[in-house]
């Protein structure tokens, strides 16, 4: 059975840290009208801990049955702020911090804080051009200190947190560098979760199958993705707004004619996708990077190295 | 006889705005079985239903039993009783095989 055009996003991230720029008066809003709309899951990102109204939204989610994991940087306000009993499913702690000192000391440090507060920590990493060789040695680490889980997101190009120029993103030349300097065995014991298909596919070549059932690129369709604003994207790394969810409900912007046209395009098999053999597999990844930074390449996955025959 | 129920690990929804486009094209006399209303995460997997599955998955809230669930179809769907419940026993038995539903 085709995935059909859903009446609003089940996964949403939104962008909360404590320079939002929507009124902390307006975010039980956002919260209300994401619990309305019936997403299952929201992954609050950037600094939701230090974030003056996130026990007020967590108390909307959990009222409303909503899943909530959310990202820490792990900075002393953020763990001050984060309680027992916080109804969050799951906490991930960004290692980019880490990884700009190449201070490991600091992330044991902070894996127990959030442990000893009753919480089983997983790491995350948005992959970059300048990070992605490290992934292997965080792997090592998340073993040593008995992290289950990884997670390695997508790009966001939201200009509001960074204007990217496409030069942060990992290239697939970084991801052939990677290929050969990675041991057979390095994610093994590790749950990850993976946005992108040519990072998958390297960490998990045993596991081809458990990717059968995707179904292409979900943005505007099961994911969506909320700036600090407080306005509604098809997905991080679809860089159209839709509307405001200050002044507008999820399904009203859902039902959009922009929203439709975004899902017909990414339908649409990318030119430089052309004659690859593994098309079905990845539906042409992930669009909306191609589609803002990978034109030149008839708008391929910026990770891709090239139609595979 | 025993109540069927749904695994309360699984989240699910109705697509409103798809179970009421999948009824018109029903009544137009279409071909609707691959048509999903219903959304559930199964273990981080999306999966669907078609209106006649999200209509039983809807109705095992514990109360009612696989002859409560016929009884209930066979005033939505024009379909012949035995093959009602020859279908509807099917389906239910694969979503306790999976784990989706149970006994209640």
């Amino acid at each position: 059975m085709t995935l059909d055009l859903l009446d609003t996003p089940l996964r949403v991230s939104w962008r909360l840290s404590p320079q939002c720029s929507s009124a902390v008066a307006n975010l039980p809003t956002i919260a209300e009208r994401l619990v309305e709309a019936g997403v299952f899951q929201v992954t609050l990102e950037g600094r939701p801990l230090a974030h003056p109204a996130v026990h007020e939204v967590l108390c909307i989610f959990a009222a409303g049955g909503l899943r909530v994991d959310l990202s820490c940087e792990g900075t002393a306000a953020e763990l001050n702020s984060l309680g027992s009993g916080m109804p969050v499913r799951q906490i991930a702690l960004d290692v980019a911090s880490c990884l700009a000192t190449d201070d490991f000391t600091v992330l044991s440090e902070q894996l127990e804080t959030i442990r000893r507060k009753g919480f089983d920590p997983a790491l995350l990493l948005v992959p970059r051009h300048d990070n992605v060789a490290r992934i292997p040695r965080l792997f090592e680490f998340c073993r040593v200190h008995r992290v289950a889980k990884f997670k390695l997101p997508n790009v966001g190009i939201d200009v509001s947190v960074k204007n990217l120029s496409g030069a942060e993103l990992v290239t697939p030349g970084d991801l052939l560098r990677l290929s050969r300097e990675l041991p057979p065995d390095a994610a093994s014991g590790l749950e990850l979760e993976v946005h992108d298909l040519f990072l998958w596919e390297l960490f998990c070549p045993d596991c081809q199958d458990s990717r059968s059932e995707y179904g292409g690129c979900q943005a505007g369709n099961s994911l969506g993705y909320i700036d600090a604003g407080g306005n509604l994207y098809p997905c991080a790394s679809w860089p159209e707004r839709l509307g405001s969810l200050l002044d507008h409900s999820v399904e009203a912007l859902w039902a959009l004619p922009a929203r439709r046209r975004i899902r017909e395009e990414i339908a649409e098999t990318p030119e430089g996708c052309r004659g690859c053999r593994d098309l079905s597999i990845c539906h042409g990844g992930c669009r909306g990077l191609a589609r803002t930074f990978n034109r030149s390449h008839g708008s391929r996955d910026p990770l891709c190295g090239g139609p595979r025959r | 006889m025993k109540n069927l129920s749904r695994n309360p690990d699984i989240v699910w929804r109705v697509e409103k705005r798809r179970e009421a486009e999948i009824i018109k094209a029903l009544d137009a006399g279409e071909d609707v079985s691959d048509k999903g209303s219903v959304i559930l995460i199964v273990s981080g997997m999306m999966h669907q239903l078609n209106l006649v599955g999200g209509r039983i998955w809807t109705l095992c809230d514990g109360q009612r039993s696989l002859d409560d669930l016929v009884e209930a179809l066979s005033g939505e769907f024009e379909v012949e009783r035995g093959e009602l419940t020859g279908d509807v026993e099917a389906f239910v038995d694969d979503l306790l095989k999976r784990g989706w539903l149970k006994y209640a």
